[in-house]
């Protein structure tokens, strides 16, 4: 099964499903709501439509990445299975489902890129659209990230149960952060109105240590080192080990 | 090293004398805003500095406020760059006076201020200017009569610049003082002062006979009067001769808006397409697999495409441009009023020349004006007027295109509409059924009388409405 088939299964499910629904209604109510119409022809829709959208996909990866670092390790788990929905932490299955979730998340990205970009084009705003296109691949693959990290903790603190009122409250976080520091660091919704260096920066970083945690590296085991012959590759696991 | 009292006696005089220098800097310093200092609220005003001994990098800085306690401060900031070196400086330039609150000025060097000044608002004036070069001006200005602003000025204090006769309603010459320049004269007629040359001319004044034929010459958007008798029957001439009122004009033809908004698609035509493409990528997703994937993609792709053409507008900044040629016998006057309309904010850039026709602060130089403007938000900007060549004359019962493109929607108030002129060609005037005026110059017609000639020409680029006011003073004569 190829990437691409895990991603559309993933796509598929009901969870994502829902999601996209959602996704799709509320940027099409942004959008109209918003869209110029009688004596008015300043066209603000981009001014809505682009931090809603950032936004919802921001939370969502990171609902999701919270979801997936809250799994319990094999040593706590009660599951005999390592079912692709129900996956224990650390497993090859559960970074499967990782992969195919940040996938499908990115599909969610450019299936929805219509929408900015024809906010974009017609409200003419000075935000680049380079940043427009970029900023939510980074937000996505670094929020999903930082998902893992709080379902991690969470489930470490065990309150797991409680990750459906931690996730809005760090994205309450994220706002209060910035909105104390006066500039834009982790608030996605600020973050798609205007090219922010700390945004890019931070998310970034996140970004770069998800994928570096999430894509399973192979090393050569030296002989003598133990663990089997020499030459023996062995999967790693960074992000078991994460 | 120890300072003894003659050691100190020798620095403060030193410092003395240092203040002085540049206390006398300060006094050997004038800047006059208006036509013999003489500032004209809502015109166009000269702006005169003389200075001497400057350093390099000196400055002139001119700020007008011209806010108001319910507005706030709307700060027109002018700055004028001063040549440096030892002698004297001279800088000129025009700067229009809207009705302020303050005016101050700085003369800054690299390193101080060397002299500043200030005007309150309470001192400015709207009232036109009637200047009067002449040895006995009283005998004008009490024919005036009382609420008029009557200046008697030198001829060499005539500036030649067009603009800068926008607040001066008469100008009376009688040759009893230096002649003023020939061209000084006629930009004053073109500007749309009435220039009146009182009783027999010297020899050194012959030259402005240039401008006279006969007791009364339109020339550009004013015109030159030849009167003898007591200084009264000058000043009743001039008043009585009517030249169109050109800000009147102007308000006219900016209620049409001069650039067409870009427009999208209705908000119904938006909804019915972000429903079906939304559904059409969320059936791909969920029963098509891995190609629903591919396609759901590619469809995205293809539609930001498309949208990205269909709503891009080609221009971010769109321009719309009038211009109003007032036609007096060999001179025009033109003026040229561009709406500049900017979809994201940016500093809109325009000539030296311009204002904004509504309040709004601007920076001005000597390389140009610069206006912030929101986005979205378009500022209309009038252009100084300045002389130009007659695209139309009209001779006898004839009029001529005298310019370089076809004559077009040319009417004749009071008689009717004409046939269009290509370039060069002449056409007697004809009596034809009123028809409905060009949208163009429609909104002028209440503002201009009866034989007053207008014609549009280059549409293509900014619309050029030519008047020729009052060419016909009796409508039978054609007919």
């Amino acid at each position: 099964m190829t990437l691409l088939d895990r991603v559309a299964a993933r796509l598929a499910r009901n969870d994502m499903l829902q999601a996209g629904v959602m996704l799709f209604v509320a940027l099409g109510f942004a959008l109209v709501i918003q869209w110029p119409s009688g004596a008015t022809t300043a066209n603000e829709s981009w001014f809505t439509v682009a931090p809603v959208r950032l936004a919802l996909l921001s939370i969502g990866a990171m609902a999701w990445g919270a979801g997936l670092g809250a799994r319990p390790p094999a040593a706590r788990s009660r599951r005999d299975t390592d079912g692709i929905d129900l996956p224990i932490l650390g497993s090859p299955a559960w970074r499967a489902e990782c992969a195919a979730t940040l996938g499908a998340l990115l599909v969610l990205v450019v299936v929805t890129a219509p929408f900015e970009i024809a906010t974009h084009a017609a409200s003419y705003p000075d935000a680049s659209l380079a940043w427009s296109l970029g900023v939510p691949l980074l937000a996505v693959i670094g929020y999903f990230g930082g998902g893992l990290l709080v379902g991690r903790v969470a489930e470490a603190l065990r309150m797991s149960t409680m990750l459906a009122l931690i996730v809005p409250t760090v994205f309450a976080a994220t706002v209060w952060l910035d909105v104390s520091l006066d500039r834009t660091v982790l608030n996605p919704w600020s973050a798609a109105l205007a090219v922010s260096v700390p945004f890019a920066a931070c998310l970034g970083a996140l970004a770069v240590v998800t994928l570096f945690a999430l894509v399973p590296s192979r090393r050569t085991v030296t002989p003598g080192s133990g663990g089997g012959d020499g030459g023996t590759e062995v999967d790693a696991g960074r992000g078991a080990a994460a | 090293m120890r300072l003894g009292p003659r050691s100190l006696c020798l620095v403060l005089l030193l410092a003395v004398a240092s203040h002085m220098a540049t206390a006398q800097r300060g006094a050997e310093t004038s800047v006059a805003i208006g036509v013999g200092g003489n500032i004209v609220v809502d015109a166009w005003n000269p702006v005169r500095l003389v200075t001497r001994d400057v350093p390099a990098g000196t400055s002139l800085f001119i700020s007008i406020d011209t806010g108001s306690l319910r507005q706030g401060a709307i700060p027109v900031d002018v700055a004028l760059n001063v040549p440096g070196g030892a002698g004297i400086s001279v800088v000129e330039s025009l700067v229009y006076v809207s009705p302020f609150s303050s005016i101050s000025w700085s003369l800054r060097g690299p390193e101080a201020v060397m002299a500043s000044g200030s005007l309150a608002g309470r001192d400015q004036d709207a009232r036109p200017l009637d200047l009067v070069l002449s040895r006995d001006p009283g005998r004008y200005a009490s024919a005036f009569g009382s609420g008029t602003r009557v200046v008697d000025v030198a001829a060499a204090a005539l500036p030649i610049e067009v603009a800068a006769y926008d607040g001066v309603r008469t100008v009376i010459i009688d040759g009893t003082t230096t002649a003023p320049r020939l061209e000084a004269v006629a930009a004053a007629a073109a500007a749309g002062v009435v220039v009146v040359l009182h009783g027999d001319l010297p020899a050194s004044h012959r030259e402005l006979l240039l401008l006279a034929d006969g007791a009364s010459t339109r020339l550009g958007a004013g015109a030159v009067l030849s009167t003898r008798g007591a200084a009264s029957d000058a000043v009743a001439a001039a008043l009585a001769f009517q030249v169109p009122d050109r800000d009147a004009l102007l308000t006219a033809l900016t209620q049409r808006s001069l650039v067409e908004r870009p427009v999208g698609p209705t908000q119904y035509l938006v909804l019915i397409a972000a429903g079906l493409f939304g559904v059409l990528v969320l059936t791909m997703l969920r029963w098509f697999g891995a190609p629903g994937v591919v396609g759901a993609t590619m469809v995205a792709l293809l539609v930001s495409f498309v949208a990205w053409r269909a709503f891009r507008p080609e221009e971010a900044q769109l321009t719309g441009a009038v211009r109003l040629a007032m036609v007096g016998g060999e001179l025009t006057a033109a003026t040229e009023v561009r709406e500049v309309l900017t979809l994201p904010a940016s500093v809109v850039e325009a000539p030296a020349g311009a204002r904004p026709l509504l309040p709004q602060a601007y920076q001005l130089d000597q390389s140009g004006t610069s206006f912030k403007v929101q986005r979205w938000r378009s500022v209309t900007l009038v252009l100084a007027p300045v002389v130009a060549a007659p695209g139309l004359q009209v001779q006898g019962s004839s009029i001529t295109n005298a310019g370089t493109m076809p004559l077009h929607d040319i009417t004749v108030i009071g008689l009717g509409p004409q046939p269009d002129l290509a370039p060069g060609r002449t056409a007697e005037l004809v009596a034809a059924e009123d028809g409905l005026p060009s949208p163009v110059y429609a909104a002028l017609l209440p503002h201009l009388p009866h034989g007053t000639v207008v014609g549009v020409s280059d549409c293509m680029s900014a619309c050029t409405v030519w008047v020729a006011p009052a060419a016909f003073d009796d409508l039978g004569g054609p007919l």
